[in-house]
Protein backbone atom coordinates (compact mmCIF):
# COMPACT_ATOMS: atom_id res chain seq x y z
CA UNK A 1 0.00 0.00 0.00
CA UNK A 2 0.93 3.29 -0.51
CA UNK A 3 -0.42 6.97 0.06
CA UNK A 4 -1.79 7.09 -3.80
CA UNK A 5 -4.83 8.81 -4.31
CA UNK A 6 -5.42 5.41 -6.65
CA UNK A 7 -4.89 2.16 -3.93
CA UNK A 8 -7.47 -0.50 -3.78
CA UNK A 9 -9.36 -0.72 -1.23
CA UNK A 10 -9.40 -3.62 1.46
CA UNK A 11 -11.50 -6.32 1.75
CA UNK A 12 -10.81 -9.65 4.48
CA UNK A 13 -8.70 -11.14 1.85
CA UNK A 14 -6.10 -8.04 1.99
CA UNK A 15 -6.42 -8.46 5.72
CA UNK A 16 -5.37 -11.79 5.81
CA UNK A 17 -2.69 -11.15 3.02
CA UNK A 18 -1.26 -8.31 4.99
CA UNK A 19 -1.12 -9.79 8.50
CA UNK A 20 0.71 -13.25 6.95
CA UNK A 21 3.12 -11.34 5.29
CA UNK A 22 3.67 -9.34 8.90
CA UNK A 23 4.13 -12.80 10.88
CA UNK A 24 0.81 -11.68 12.45
CA UNK A 25 -1.54 -14.83 13.47
CA UNK A 26 -5.07 -14.18 11.65
CA UNK A 27 -7.77 -12.52 12.57
CA UNK A 28 -10.60 -14.11 14.11
CA UNK A 29 -13.55 -14.22 11.55
CA UNK A 30 -15.92 -12.28 13.38
CA UNK A 31 -13.35 -9.00 13.42
CA UNK A 32 -12.34 -9.13 9.67
CA UNK A 33 -15.58 -7.00 8.63
CA UNK A 34 -15.04 -4.40 11.42
CA UNK A 35 -11.10 -4.12 10.60
CA UNK A 36 -11.78 -3.79 6.55
CA UNK A 37 -14.31 -1.22 7.59
CA UNK A 38 -11.91 1.36 9.41
CA UNK A 39 -9.15 0.21 6.87
CA UNK A 40 -11.33 1.83 4.30
CA UNK A 41 -11.90 4.49 5.47
CA UNK A 42 -8.46 5.16 6.38
CA UNK A 43 -8.32 4.63 2.93
CA UNK A 44 -10.67 7.09 1.43
CA UNK A 45 -9.08 9.72 4.40
CA UNK A 46 -5.85 9.28 2.30
CA UNK A 47 -6.79 10.07 -0.90
CA UNK A 48 -8.34 13.29 0.81
CA UNK A 49 -4.97 14.05 2.22
CA UNK A 50 -3.21 13.44 -0.79
CA UNK A 51 -5.29 16.72 -2.68
CA UNK A 52 -5.34 18.54 0.78
CA UNK A 53 -1.56 18.51 1.01
CA UNK A 54 -0.76 19.14 -3.01
CA UNK A 55 0.73 22.74 -2.10
CA UNK A 56 1.62 22.33 0.95
CA UNK A 57 5.69 21.87 1.95
CA UNK A 58 7.00 18.90 0.87
CA UNK A 59 7.51 17.97 4.70
CA UNK A 60 7.22 19.65 8.00
CA UNK A 61 11.27 20.27 8.25
CA UNK A 62 11.56 21.54 4.55
CA UNK A 63 13.15 24.96 4.05
CA UNK A 64 14.23 26.12 0.75
CA UNK A 65 17.95 27.65 0.26
CA UNK A 66 18.08 31.38 0.95
CA UNK A 67 17.26 32.85 -2.26
CA UNK A 68 15.59 29.78 -4.17
CA UNK A 69 12.38 30.97 -3.06
CA UNK A 70 9.67 27.96 -3.33
CA UNK A 71 11.17 25.52 -5.22
CA UNK A 72 8.11 23.05 -5.02
CA UNK B 1 -27.51 8.57 54.81
CA UNK B 2 -26.99 11.76 56.61
CA UNK B 3 -29.64 14.30 55.99
CA UNK B 4 -27.21 16.97 54.45
CA UNK B 5 -26.00 15.70 51.47
CA UNK B 6 -22.89 17.18 50.91
CA UNK B 7 -21.77 15.87 47.20
CA UNK B 8 -24.29 18.29 45.60
CA UNK B 9 -22.24 20.97 47.44
CA UNK B 10 -19.68 23.04 45.59
CA UNK B 11 -15.69 22.96 46.34
CA UNK B 12 -16.34 26.18 47.92
CA UNK B 13 -19.33 25.45 50.36
CA UNK B 14 -17.74 21.95 51.13
CA UNK B 15 -14.56 23.57 52.28
CA UNK B 16 -16.55 26.50 54.38
CA UNK B 17 -18.28 23.79 56.09
CA UNK B 18 -14.95 22.22 56.54
CA UNK B 19 -12.77 25.23 57.57
CA UNK B 20 -15.32 26.64 59.95
CA UNK B 21 -15.24 23.14 61.75
CA UNK B 22 -19.59 22.86 60.56
CA UNK B 23 -18.92 19.48 59.54
CA UNK B 24 -15.96 16.81 59.81
CA UNK B 25 -14.21 15.34 56.89
CA UNK B 26 -15.13 11.59 58.39
CA UNK B 27 -19.29 12.71 57.78
CA UNK B 28 -18.53 13.94 54.45
CA UNK B 29 -16.66 10.91 53.86
CA UNK B 30 -19.49 8.55 54.92
CA UNK B 31 -22.14 10.40 53.42
CA UNK B 32 -20.34 10.29 50.14
CA UNK B 33 -19.77 6.62 50.35
CA UNK B 34 -23.35 5.56 51.62
CA UNK B 35 -24.60 7.93 48.39
CA UNK B 36 -21.90 6.03 45.94
CA UNK B 37 -23.45 2.28 47.36
CA UNK B 38 -26.43 3.48 47.33
CA UNK B 39 -27.17 4.63 43.65
CA UNK B 40 -24.48 2.36 42.42
CA UNK B 41 -26.89 -0.38 40.93
CA UNK B 42 -28.85 2.17 38.91
CA UNK B 43 -26.25 4.24 37.06
CA UNK B 44 -23.09 1.59 37.36
CA UNK B 45 -20.61 4.83 37.85
CA UNK B 46 -18.34 3.37 39.79
CA UNK B 47 -16.12 0.69 39.05
CA UNK B 48 -14.12 0.55 42.83
CA UNK B 49 -14.33 2.16 46.21
CA UNK B 50 -12.52 1.45 49.36
CA UNK B 51 -15.09 2.63 52.66
CA UNK B 52 -12.26 1.44 55.15
CA UNK B 53 -9.70 3.56 53.69
CA UNK B 54 -11.40 6.69 52.84
CA UNK B 55 -12.71 6.70 56.28
CA UNK B 56 -9.24 5.90 57.74
CA UNK B 57 -7.98 8.72 55.66
CA UNK B 58 -10.59 11.08 56.15
CA UNK B 59 -9.97 10.80 59.96
CA UNK B 60 -6.82 11.58 59.81
CA UNK B 61 -7.57 14.76 57.98
CA UNK B 62 -9.63 15.51 60.80
CA UNK B 63 -6.78 15.00 62.90
CA UNK B 64 -4.99 16.98 61.36
CA UNK B 65 -7.37 19.79 61.54
CA UNK B 66 -7.91 19.30 65.24
CA UNK B 67 -4.15 19.41 65.63
CA UNK B 68 -3.97 23.14 64.11
CA UNK B 69 -2.05 22.15 61.28
CA UNK B 70 -1.90 23.42 57.65
CA UNK B 71 -4.88 22.42 55.86
CA UNK B 72 -4.14 21.55 52.12
CA UNK B 73 -6.77 23.70 49.06
CA UNK B 74 -8.90 20.16 49.11
CA UNK B 75 -9.04 19.81 52.52
CA UNK B 76 -12.03 17.01 53.32
CA UNK B 77 -13.06 17.18 49.69
CA UNK B 78 -14.13 13.99 47.69
CA UNK B 79 -12.96 13.64 44.45
CA UNK B 80 -14.16 10.32 42.12
CA UNK B 81 -11.21 9.41 39.72
CA UNK B 82 -11.86 7.87 36.30
CA UNK B 83 -10.37 4.33 35.87
CA UNK B 84 -7.04 4.93 33.99
CA UNK B 85 -5.42 6.61 36.03
CA UNK B 86 -3.40 4.24 38.21
CA UNK B 87 -3.93 4.61 41.81
CA UNK B 88 -1.60 3.20 44.88
CA UNK B 89 -4.53 2.20 47.11
CA UNK B 90 -7.53 0.75 44.18
CA UNK B 91 -6.93 -1.32 41.16
CA UNK B 92 -7.03 0.32 38.15
CA UNK B 93 -9.14 -1.31 35.31
CA UNK B 94 -9.32 0.97 32.69
CA UNK B 95 -12.16 -0.51 31.87
CA UNK B 96 -10.89 -4.07 30.55
CA UNK B 97 -10.27 -7.26 31.53
CA UNK B 98 -6.25 -6.86 30.20
CA UNK B 99 -4.07 -5.63 33.00
CA UNK B 100 -0.87 -3.37 32.01
CA UNK B 101 1.54 -4.05 34.36
CA UNK B 102 1.65 0.16 35.46
CA UNK B 103 -1.71 -0.92 36.90
CA UNK B 104 -0.10 -2.88 39.80
CA UNK B 105 2.52 -0.31 40.16
CA UNK B 106 1.50 0.33 43.58
CA UNK B 107 1.58 3.75 42.80
CA UNK B 108 -0.18 7.16 42.16
CA UNK B 109 -0.59 8.88 38.97
CA UNK B 110 0.60 12.21 39.47
CA UNK B 111 -2.33 14.11 39.50
CA UNK B 112 -3.94 11.92 42.04
CA UNK B 113 -1.08 12.02 44.25
CA UNK B 114 -1.57 16.21 43.72
CA UNK B 115 -4.50 15.91 44.74
CA UNK B 116 -3.76 13.42 47.79
CA UNK B 117 -1.02 16.05 48.92
CA UNK B 118 -4.13 19.14 49.06
CA UNK B 119 -5.97 17.02 51.73
CA UNK B 120 -8.57 15.34 48.74
CA UNK B 121 -10.32 12.08 49.49
CA UNK B 122 -10.12 9.83 46.89
CA UNK B 123 -13.30 8.12 47.16
CA UNK B 124 -12.91 5.92 44.77
CA UNK B 125 -12.99 5.07 40.59
CA UNK B 126 -15.18 5.71 38.10
CA UNK B 127 -16.43 3.73 35.24
CA UNK B 128 -15.32 4.17 31.35
CA UNK B 129 -15.07 3.36 28.19
CA UNK B 130 -12.76 0.72 27.44
CA UNK B 131 -9.42 1.71 27.30
CA UNK B 132 -10.68 4.92 26.67
CA UNK B 133 -11.20 3.69 23.14
CA UNK B 134 -14.82 4.90 22.68
CA UNK B 135 -17.07 7.41 23.18
CA UNK B 136 -20.39 5.96 24.81
CA UNK B 137 -19.61 4.62 27.73
CA UNK B 138 -21.46 1.26 26.76
CA UNK B 139 -18.25 -0.79 26.48
CA UNK B 140 -16.88 -1.68 29.81
CA UNK B 141 -15.56 -4.95 31.61
CA UNK B 142 -18.15 -2.89 34.71
CA UNK B 143 -20.68 -2.73 32.46
CA UNK B 144 -22.10 0.27 31.23
CA UNK B 145 -22.65 3.59 32.68
CA UNK B 146 -25.97 4.89 33.34
CA UNK B 147 -27.40 8.38 32.19
CA UNK B 148 -29.03 10.14 35.67
CA UNK B 149 -31.09 12.24 33.41
CA UNK B 150 -33.06 8.92 31.56
CA UNK B 151 -31.66 5.89 32.49
CA UNK B 152 -32.41 4.47 29.01
CA UNK B 153 -29.79 7.06 28.00
CA UNK B 154 -25.99 6.58 27.70
CA UNK B 155 -23.77 9.01 29.81
CA UNK B 156 -21.12 9.46 26.58
CA UNK B 157 -18.00 8.61 27.48
CA UNK B 158 -14.93 7.73 27.96
CA UNK B 159 -15.30 9.62 31.67
CA UNK B 160 -19.10 8.70 31.28
CA UNK B 161 -18.40 7.20 35.00
CA UNK B 162 -16.86 10.61 36.41
CA UNK B 163 -19.61 12.68 34.30
CA UNK B 164 -22.38 10.55 35.96
CA UNK B 165 -21.25 10.73 39.43
CA UNK B 166 -21.09 14.56 39.32
CA UNK B 167 -24.99 14.39 37.40
CA UNK B 168 -25.82 12.18 40.66
CA UNK B 169 -24.52 14.78 42.94
CA UNK B 170 -22.20 12.11 44.85
CA UNK B 171 -19.00 13.69 44.20
CA UNK B 172 -18.38 17.95 43.46
CA UNK B 173 -15.48 16.89 41.40
CA UNK B 174 -13.55 14.11 39.45
CA UNK B 175 -10.57 13.56 36.97
CA UNK B 176 -11.28 12.28 33.00
CA UNK B 177 -9.25 12.44 30.42
CA UNK B 178 -9.90 13.57 26.80
CA UNK B 179 -8.67 11.81 23.25
CA UNK B 180 -11.33 12.82 21.42
CA UNK B 181 -13.45 15.18 23.20
CA UNK B 182 -13.90 11.97 26.46
CA UNK B 183 -14.08 14.79 28.97
CA UNK B 184 -16.51 17.02 27.15
CA UNK B 185 -18.89 14.60 25.77
CA UNK B 186 -19.84 13.13 29.48
CA UNK B 187 -20.13 16.43 30.21
CA UNK B 188 -22.33 17.66 28.00
CA UNK B 189 -24.55 14.17 28.41
CA UNK B 190 -24.98 14.69 31.91
CA UNK B 191 -25.11 18.38 32.21
CA UNK B 192 -21.93 19.02 34.15
CA UNK B 193 -18.98 20.82 33.13
CA UNK B 194 -15.76 20.06 31.89
CA UNK B 195 -11.94 20.95 31.20
CA UNK B 196 -9.88 19.59 28.38
CA UNK B 197 -6.73 21.57 28.94
CA UNK B 198 -3.93 22.67 26.00
CA UNK B 199 -2.22 19.76 24.85
CA UNK B 200 0.44 19.08 27.87
CA UNK B 201 -0.42 21.71 30.42
CA UNK B 202 -1.08 18.87 32.76
CA UNK B 203 1.12 15.81 33.84
CA UNK B 204 -0.86 12.61 32.57
CA UNK B 205 2.32 10.23 34.28
CA UNK B 206 0.17 7.66 35.10
CA UNK B 207 -2.22 7.52 33.25
CA UNK B 208 -2.92 4.96 30.89
CA UNK B 209 -2.99 6.40 27.30
CA UNK B 210 -5.01 5.88 24.37
CA UNK B 211 -3.31 7.62 21.89
CA UNK B 212 -0.76 10.14 23.04
CA UNK B 213 -0.42 13.07 20.22
CA UNK B 214 -3.75 13.89 21.71
CA UNK B 215 -4.01 12.51 25.32
CA UNK B 216 -4.99 15.57 28.11
CA UNK B 217 -5.76 14.47 31.87
CA UNK B 218 -8.53 17.31 33.03
CA UNK B 219 -10.96 18.06 35.61
CA UNK B 220 -14.29 17.72 35.49
CA UNK B 221 -17.31 18.99 37.83
CA UNK B 222 -20.62 20.73 38.25
CA UNK B 223 -19.45 24.70 38.15
CA UNK B 224 -16.50 26.37 36.12
CA UNK B 225 -15.43 27.36 39.50
CA UNK B 226 -14.76 24.39 40.80
CA UNK B 227 -12.89 23.70 37.21
CA UNK B 228 -10.75 26.53 38.60
CA UNK B 229 -9.92 25.19 42.01
CA UNK B 230 -9.46 21.66 40.54
CA UNK B 231 -6.82 23.73 37.79
CA UNK B 232 -5.07 25.60 40.36
CA UNK B 233 -3.72 22.33 42.33
CA UNK B 234 -3.46 19.86 39.51
CA UNK B 235 -1.19 22.12 37.36
CA UNK B 236 0.98 22.19 40.13
CA UNK B 237 2.11 18.29 39.46
CA UNK B 238 3.89 20.21 36.47
CA UNK B 239 5.27 22.99 38.94
CA UNK B 240 4.40 25.85 36.81
CA UNK B 241 2.44 28.32 38.61
CA UNK B 242 -1.38 28.86 36.96
CA UNK B 243 -1.59 32.10 35.24
CA UNK B 244 -3.80 34.92 37.54
CA UNK B 245 -7.06 35.50 37.33
CA UNK B 246 -8.31 37.34 34.96
CA UNK B 247 -12.23 38.55 34.26
CA UNK B 248 -14.32 37.91 32.00
CA UNK B 249 -16.44 40.23 29.83
CA UNK B 250 -14.20 43.52 31.00
CA UNK B 251 -13.87 44.43 27.60
CA UNK B 252 -15.78 43.49 24.80
CA UNK B 253 -15.02 39.85 23.86
CA UNK B 254 -14.65 38.72 20.65
CA UNK B 255 -16.61 35.48 20.08
CA UNK B 256 -16.16 32.87 17.12
CA UNK B 257 -19.05 30.72 16.14
CA UNK B 258 -17.31 28.01 14.84
CA UNK B 259 -19.27 26.39 11.37
CA UNK B 260 -18.31 24.02 8.44
CA UNK B 261 -17.86 21.50 11.44
CA UNK B 262 -18.91 18.67 9.05
CA UNK B 263 -22.06 17.68 11.24
CA UNK B 264 -25.22 19.57 11.68
CA UNK B 265 -26.46 19.65 15.13
CA UNK B 266 -30.22 18.24 15.69
CA UNK B 267 -33.01 20.96 15.10
CA UNK B 268 -33.42 20.65 19.11
CA UNK B 269 -29.83 21.34 19.99
CA UNK B 270 -29.29 23.74 17.52
CA UNK B 271 -32.01 25.82 19.09
CA UNK B 272 -30.51 25.92 22.98
CA UNK B 273 -27.79 26.38 21.46
CA UNK B 274 -29.09 29.38 19.43
CA UNK B 275 -30.22 30.35 23.16
CA UNK B 276 -27.02 30.26 24.55
CA UNK B 277 -25.54 32.81 21.96
CA UNK B 278 -28.05 34.89 22.75
CA UNK B 279 -26.95 34.70 26.30
CA UNK B 280 -23.33 35.20 25.73
CA UNK B 281 -24.26 38.27 23.32
CA UNK B 282 -26.53 39.94 26.65
CA UNK B 283 -22.99 39.48 28.57
CA UNK B 284 -21.30 41.65 25.70
CA UNK B 285 -20.08 39.22 23.57
CA UNK B 286 -19.35 40.51 20.13
CA UNK B 287 -20.40 37.41 18.32
CA UNK B 288 -19.00 36.29 14.26
CA UNK B 289 -19.09 33.53 12.22
CA UNK B 290 -15.72 31.35 11.68
CA UNK B 291 -15.78 29.15 8.64
CA UNK B 292 -14.10 26.21 8.92
CA UNK B 293 -12.27 24.13 6.31
CA UNK B 294 -11.62 20.83 5.81
CA UNK B 295 -13.03 19.68 9.11
CA UNK B 296 -14.04 16.11 7.34
CA UNK B 297 -10.61 15.53 6.03
CA UNK B 298 -9.39 16.36 10.04
CA UNK B 299 -11.77 13.68 11.16
CA UNK B 300 -10.24 11.38 9.65
CA UNK B 301 -6.55 12.80 9.92
CA UNK B 302 -7.18 12.28 13.63
CA UNK B 303 -8.74 8.52 13.33
CA UNK B 304 -5.42 7.69 11.86
CA UNK B 305 -3.11 8.93 14.28
CA UNK B 306 -5.52 7.56 17.40
CA UNK B 307 -5.65 3.91 15.42
CA UNK B 308 -2.23 3.84 15.03
CA UNK B 309 -0.85 5.32 17.91
CA UNK B 310 -3.56 3.17 20.23
CA UNK B 311 -1.76 -0.05 18.21
CA UNK B 312 1.39 1.11 19.14
CA UNK B 313 0.53 1.17 22.97
CA UNK B 314 -1.43 -1.92 22.76
CA UNK B 315 0.60 -4.06 20.34
CA UNK B 316 2.32 -6.04 23.07
CA UNK B 317 -1.27 -6.30 25.38
CA UNK B 318 -2.85 -7.78 22.26
CA UNK B 319 0.23 -10.37 22.03
CA UNK B 320 -0.91 -11.54 25.33
CA UNK B 321 -4.18 -11.22 26.27
CA UNK B 322 -6.06 -10.94 23.03
CA UNK B 323 -9.23 -13.01 24.64
CA UNK B 324 -9.35 -10.08 27.37
CA UNK B 325 -10.32 -7.20 24.75
CA UNK B 326 -13.88 -6.69 23.60
CA UNK B 327 -14.51 -7.40 20.08
CA UNK B 328 -15.68 -3.51 19.84
CA UNK B 329 -11.72 -2.06 21.01
CA UNK B 330 -10.16 -5.36 19.21
CA UNK B 331 -11.51 -4.52 16.43
CA UNK B 332 -9.99 -0.84 16.31
CA UNK B 333 -6.48 -2.03 17.38
CA UNK B 334 -6.09 -4.70 14.47
CA UNK B 335 -7.06 -2.21 11.99
CA UNK B 336 -4.18 0.10 13.68
CA UNK B 337 -1.59 -2.68 13.49
CA UNK B 338 -1.90 -2.05 9.67
CA UNK B 339 -2.02 1.57 9.44
CA UNK B 340 1.25 2.46 7.48
CA UNK B 341 3.90 4.69 8.69
CA UNK B 342 3.24 6.88 5.25
CA UNK B 343 -0.46 7.52 6.17
CA UNK B 344 0.48 8.33 9.62
CA UNK B 345 2.78 11.15 8.57
CA UNK B 346 0.52 12.15 6.27
CA UNK B 347 -2.16 12.58 8.95
CA UNK B 348 0.49 14.66 10.77
CA UNK B 349 1.19 16.73 8.19
CA UNK B 350 -2.17 17.38 7.40
CA UNK B 351 -2.82 18.29 11.33
CA UNK B 352 -0.16 20.80 11.00
CA UNK B 353 -1.31 22.51 8.39
CA UNK B 354 -5.22 22.56 9.39
CA UNK B 355 -3.90 23.55 12.74
CA UNK B 356 -1.86 26.79 11.50
CA UNK B 357 -5.80 27.82 9.31
CA UNK B 358 -7.35 27.07 12.62
CA UNK B 359 -5.10 29.24 14.65
CA UNK B 360 -5.18 32.17 11.30
CA UNK B 361 -8.96 32.15 10.98
CA UNK B 362 -9.26 32.23 15.24
CA UNK B 363 -6.63 34.49 15.64
CA UNK B 364 -8.73 37.78 16.19
CA UNK B 365 -11.08 35.97 18.73
CA UNK B 366 -10.55 35.44 22.26
CA UNK B 367 -13.29 32.65 22.24
CA UNK B 368 -14.06 29.91 20.01
CA UNK B 369 -17.64 28.29 19.78
CA UNK B 370 -20.05 25.13 19.08
CA UNK B 371 -22.24 22.70 20.85
CA UNK B 372 -20.59 20.15 22.57
CA UNK B 373 -22.52 17.37 20.72
CA UNK B 374 -24.59 17.80 17.64
CA UNK B 375 -27.02 15.44 19.60
CA UNK B 376 -28.38 15.28 23.40
CA UNK B 377 -27.33 11.86 24.81
CA UNK B 378 -28.43 8.98 22.75
CA UNK B 379 -30.88 5.93 23.70
CA UNK B 380 -28.19 3.15 24.65
CA UNK B 381 -29.46 0.82 21.81
CA UNK B 382 -29.36 2.85 19.02
CA UNK B 383 -26.73 2.20 16.64
CA UNK B 384 -27.43 4.67 13.92
CA UNK B 385 -28.51 8.20 14.47
CA UNK B 386 -30.30 10.92 12.35
CA UNK B 387 -29.13 13.80 12.48
CA UNK B 388 -30.65 15.83 9.85
CA UNK B 389 -31.11 13.75 7.79
CA UNK B 390 -27.37 11.70 7.90
CA UNK B 391 -26.97 8.99 9.47
CA UNK B 392 -24.57 8.89 12.03
CA UNK B 393 -23.13 6.24 14.47
CA UNK B 394 -23.63 6.91 18.02
CA UNK B 395 -19.58 6.67 18.57
CA UNK B 396 -19.32 9.41 15.46
CA UNK B 397 -21.71 11.58 16.49
CA UNK B 398 -19.97 11.77 19.84
CA UNK B 399 -16.55 12.56 18.42
CA UNK B 400 -17.17 14.31 15.22
CA UNK B 401 -16.70 17.83 16.21
CA UNK B 402 -15.29 17.39 19.82
CA UNK B 403 -11.93 16.18 18.57
CA UNK B 404 -10.86 19.77 16.88
CA UNK B 405 -9.66 20.75 20.81
CA UNK B 406 -7.73 17.52 20.63
CA UNK B 407 -6.27 17.92 16.81
CA UNK B 408 -5.84 21.51 17.57
CA UNK B 409 -4.63 21.25 21.23
CA UNK B 410 -6.34 24.27 22.08
CA UNK B 411 -8.09 24.23 25.55
CA UNK B 412 -12.12 23.86 25.59
CA UNK B 413 -14.30 23.75 28.41
CA UNK B 414 -17.85 22.51 27.65
CA UNK B 415 -20.55 23.37 30.28
CA UNK B 416 -24.34 22.93 30.68
CA UNK B 417 -26.43 25.41 28.48
CA UNK B 418 -30.31 23.96 28.44
CA UNK B 419 -31.88 21.28 27.95
CA UNK B 420 -32.83 19.40 24.72
CA UNK B 421 -35.22 16.70 23.19
CA UNK B 422 -36.22 14.30 26.37
CA UNK B 423 -34.91 16.60 29.28
CA UNK B 424 -31.49 15.73 28.31
CA UNK B 425 -28.94 18.37 28.79
CA UNK B 426 -27.32 20.22 26.46
CA UNK B 427 -23.38 21.13 26.07
CA UNK B 428 -21.98 24.77 25.59
CA UNK B 429 -17.95 24.28 24.23
CA UNK B 430 -15.63 27.23 24.37
CA UNK B 431 -12.55 27.04 23.36
CA UNK B 432 -9.90 29.54 24.28
CA UNK B 433 -6.23 30.07 23.68
CA UNK B 434 -2.82 28.17 24.48
CA UNK B 435 -2.12 28.04 28.26
CA UNK B 436 -4.65 30.43 28.84
CA UNK B 437 -7.41 28.49 30.83
CA UNK B 438 -7.50 31.68 33.50
CA UNK B 439 -9.55 33.53 30.67
CA UNK B 440 -11.70 30.38 29.22
CA UNK B 441 -12.86 29.41 33.15
CA UNK B 442 -13.88 33.16 33.51
CA UNK B 443 -15.60 33.23 30.61
CA UNK B 444 -17.71 30.27 31.45
CA UNK B 445 -17.81 31.42 34.83
CA UNK B 446 -20.02 34.92 33.77
CA UNK B 447 -22.02 32.63 31.73
CA UNK B 448 -23.16 30.29 34.91
CA UNK B 449 -23.43 33.24 36.99
CA UNK B 450 -26.11 34.32 33.95
CA UNK B 451 -27.60 31.07 33.71
CA UNK B 452 -29.12 28.35 36.29
CA UNK B 453 -28.68 25.20 33.88
CA UNK B 454 -25.61 24.02 35.88
CA UNK B 455 -27.83 23.95 39.28
CA UNK B 456 -30.40 21.82 37.40
CA UNK B 457 -30.53 18.16 39.38
CA UNK B 458 -31.70 15.08 38.11
CA UNK B 459 -34.44 13.25 39.79
CA UNK B 460 -32.28 10.23 41.15
CA UNK B 461 -30.00 12.79 43.54
CA UNK B 462 -33.22 15.01 44.34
Amino acid sequence: MNTDAERLPWDPAAVRIERAVRGLPPLPESLEEGVVAILNSVVVTARELVIELADAQPSPGFEPFEGQGDIR
Amino acid sequence: MSERHFGALSIAELRFLLVSRDVTAAEVAADCIDRIEATQDEINAFVAWDREATMSRARELDERRKAGEPLGRLHGIPIAVKDNYVTANLPTTAGSLVRHPLADAGQDAALVAALRAEGALIVGKTNMHEWAYGATNLVSASGPTVNPWDRSHITGGSSGGSGAALAARLVPAALGSDTGGSIRIPAAACGVSGLKPTYGKLSVAGLLPLAWSFDAAGPMARTAADLREMLAVLVDARGRPPRPRRSAFSRTPRIGLLQGLGLESTEAVAEVFTAAVGVLETLGGDVHPVKLDGMPTAFGAWKIILHAEAATFHAPLLDEQAAGYSPDVRVQIEAGRAITATDYLQAQRFRREFVAAVLRAGDEFDLLIMPTLPVCAPAAGLDLIDIAGQPVTAQDAMTRTAFLANFTGLPAVSIPCGFGSGGLPVGLTMMGRYHDEASLLAHAEAYQAATEWHLRTPELAA
